[in-house]
């Protein structure tokens, strides 16, 4: 589905990720983790095409995507960014801006399919109900869900979300993160989001990009990239890894220094013992 | 939805031909509309038909055109800048244009053909665009953020350079550089008229191409590139719209300000923010507000007219001001 071939980008001559190359495969979920400022969203830009690669490619089905003229690309990507809309627009017809690059040539009023479309999606994000509601006095999770139904209103093959439960409370992380698995087994959509909540990646993602200083440090599925080595090394932090005793897959423990001092005095004090 | 579309512009089309009707029977020599309309029919020959269709119609389809144009570039630029204070002299366009018009002064082209001035106005403003366009619009990405500053910086330029003229230069060409500036609806060539209309009309035309676009843009510049914009063109091309439209404009009738502020910001209160009908809306809303404020402009003190500048920031700022604090108040 999508290949990206030793890809490198950044900002006026200085690269911020180099040399990124995976694969992701057809209704996949696929999360990209690492430490902030490691190049997780200048990723997630290069894949939205808002920033030009420096060197490498991305192919999409095996084509380059900068030989895909931008409105064509828009039919089967949808980008949910990581700023959360703050317009006076209805959740209606914010989410009916997903359809524009559907719309025919001199086409300007949105035809009674595309207005079916974004009920659908609405009702798929639980937004319908707030379809006549101004964007700007919805809740931060309310914002998100209309962000997605608008990005599922372009009817895409890839989805690609940065940071999609960021400042969301675990109910509408829930939501949002089962919703996007659903709709990967059900439309056969393609996902690949950026996360920070290690947990959340681990339990979600069908597989795993660990990125650390612009550069893929491991790629693989949880059990494989959620590693206590790999987590200490990458963000140099101590970690306790367990399995989530339902899902079984692993869970990343946080150690404060406190405790991990208390735990060398007590060590100290068993072999004195 | 649409229906409330339709609606509106319904009705704004019939304010504009109520308020046409009304600005060519008042005036010095007042007209009832009975009389006007009998005069359509008896044809030339009395002075009434010639005070109401050689003198006032001619000012009032300069006005159509010209509040039009001014309030749609408004709405084009305060979208793509997603600024509401942004409005079309603040990106100095009509600096370069009034530049032009005072050297022509200066130098005296004017006196021996009356023509130049709005051709001398025009090159400053088509000035003034190039070099905002060379400067901003570089490597395929315009920094918005840029252009404006550009903008601003080359107002201020043009305004001192004006200035200095002034200072300089004697008082007759001082009265009619001020005149000038204050910008005016007595512009009498029907050529000129006819131009007006036909770009003010055009390019309404053409900017209703770009009203998903602008849709989109309201999202932001990165949103409006996921859904399908192709973004930097977008940008280019409203640029050179609102551009040509302030040009046009400011050479024909000089510095009209407010409505290209006022009028957009008026019509998002009432028809929402939906560039679909915001800028068919506005052009009428601008050339119904102008076209009124001229009006009152040469009645008040008939026979002599006040310069229309003048009263379209008295009028429209009362009446935003009004609006502003009245909506304020129902809040509370």
């Amino acid at each position: 589905m999508l290949e990206i071939k030793s890809l490198t980008c950044g900002y006026s001559k200085k690269s911020v990720i180099s040399e990124i190359s995976f694969d992701v495969k057809m209704d996949e979920l696929f999360g990209v983790i690492g430490p902030n400022g490691s190049g997780k969203t200048t990723l997630l830009r290069a894949l939205s095409r808002v920033m030009k690669p420096m060197s490498g490619e991305i192919l999409f089905n095996g084509v380059n995507v900068e030989k895909i003229p931008l409105r064509d690309f828009a039919k089967y990507t949808a980008v949910v960014s990581q700023l959360l809309p703050f317009v006076e627009m209805t959740v209606e017809e914010f989410v009916l801006l997903g359809r524009i690059a559907h719309f025919e040539n001199m086409q300007f009023v949105e035809s009674k399919r595309d207005l079916q479309i974004a009920h659908e999606c609405m009702a798929l994000t639980d937004t319908l109900r707030l379809a006549d509601k101004p964007i700007n006095q919805l809740s931060g999770g309310e914002r998100q869900l209309a962000q997605i139904a608008r990005a599922l209103a372009q009817n895409p093959k890839l989805l690609l979300l940065d940071e999609p439960t960021a400042h969301l409370d675990i109910t509408h992380q829930v939501v949002i993160l089962d919703l996007l698995k659903k709709l990967v087994h059900e439309r056969k959509l393609t996902v690949i989001m950026v996360l920070h909540d290690l947990n959340l990646a681990s339990e979600y993602s069908d597989r795993l990009a660990l990125i650390s200083n612009g550069r893929i440090h491991k790629v693989g599925s949880p059990e494989e990239v959620i590693n206590f080595s790999i987590i200490e090394e990458v963000y140099k932090t101590v970690v306790v890894l367990k399995k989530n005793p339902v899902s079984h897959k692993p869970y990343v423990f946080i150690v404060p220094q406190q405790e991990l001092l208390k735990n060398k005095i007590m060590r100290n004090q068993d072999l004195q013992e | 939805m649409k229906v409330n579309w339709v609606l509106w512009l319904l009705i704004l089309s019939v304010a504009l031909c109520l308020v046409m009707l009304f600005s060519l029977s008042v005036g010095a020599a007042p007209i009832s509309f009975q009389k006007i309309i009998n005069l359509f029919f008896q044809g030339p020959g009395t002075s009434d038909y010639s005070i109401v269709f050689d003198i006032r119609l001619p000012r009032i389809i300069l006005g159509f055109a010209i509040g039009g144009s001014l309030s749609l570039a408004g709405v084009i630029l305060q979208g793509m800048f997603r600024n509401p204070l942004v409005e079309p002299y603040t990106l100095g366009i009509s600096g370069g244009a009034s530049l032009g018009v005072s050297l022509n002064i200066v130098l005296g082209f004017a006196a021996i053909n009356r023509m130049s001035l709005p051709l001398s106005g025009f090159l400053g403003a088509m000035l003034v665009i190039g070099f905002l366009y060379l400067t901003s619009f570089r490597k395929g990405m315009v920094n918005l953020q840029g252009l404006l500053l550009n903008g601003v910086m080359v107002s201020f330029i043009s305004s001192s350079l004006v200035m200095l003229l002034l200072s300089l230069t004697s008082s007759d060409s001082l009265q009619g550089i001020i005149f000038w500036i204050m910008g005016s609806l007595g512009e009498s060539d029907t050529l000129l008229i006819k131009g007006m209309v036909i770009v003010s009309l055009l390019l309404l035309a053409l900017s209703y191409l770009f009203c998903l676009h602008l849709n989109a843009f309201v999202l932001g510049e990165e949103e409006a590139l996921h859904l399908g914009i192709p973004v930097e063109r977008t940008k280019k091309i409203l640029f050179l719209i609102s551009g040509i439209l302030v040009g046009f404009c400011v050479s024909v009738a000089g510095v009209i300000g407010f409505i290209g502020l006022v009028v957009p910001h008026f019509m998002r209160k009432v028809v929402g923010h939906d560039h679909r009908i915001l800028l068919g809306s506005s052009f009428l809303a601008g050339s119904i507000f102008l076209i009124l404020c001229d009006t009152i402009a040469r009645t008040v003190i008939a026979p002599l007219e006040l310069p229309v500048g003048v009263i379209t920031g008295i009028v429209g700022g009362s009446i935003f001001v009004y609006t502003l604090t009245k909506g304020k108040m129902n809040h509370a």
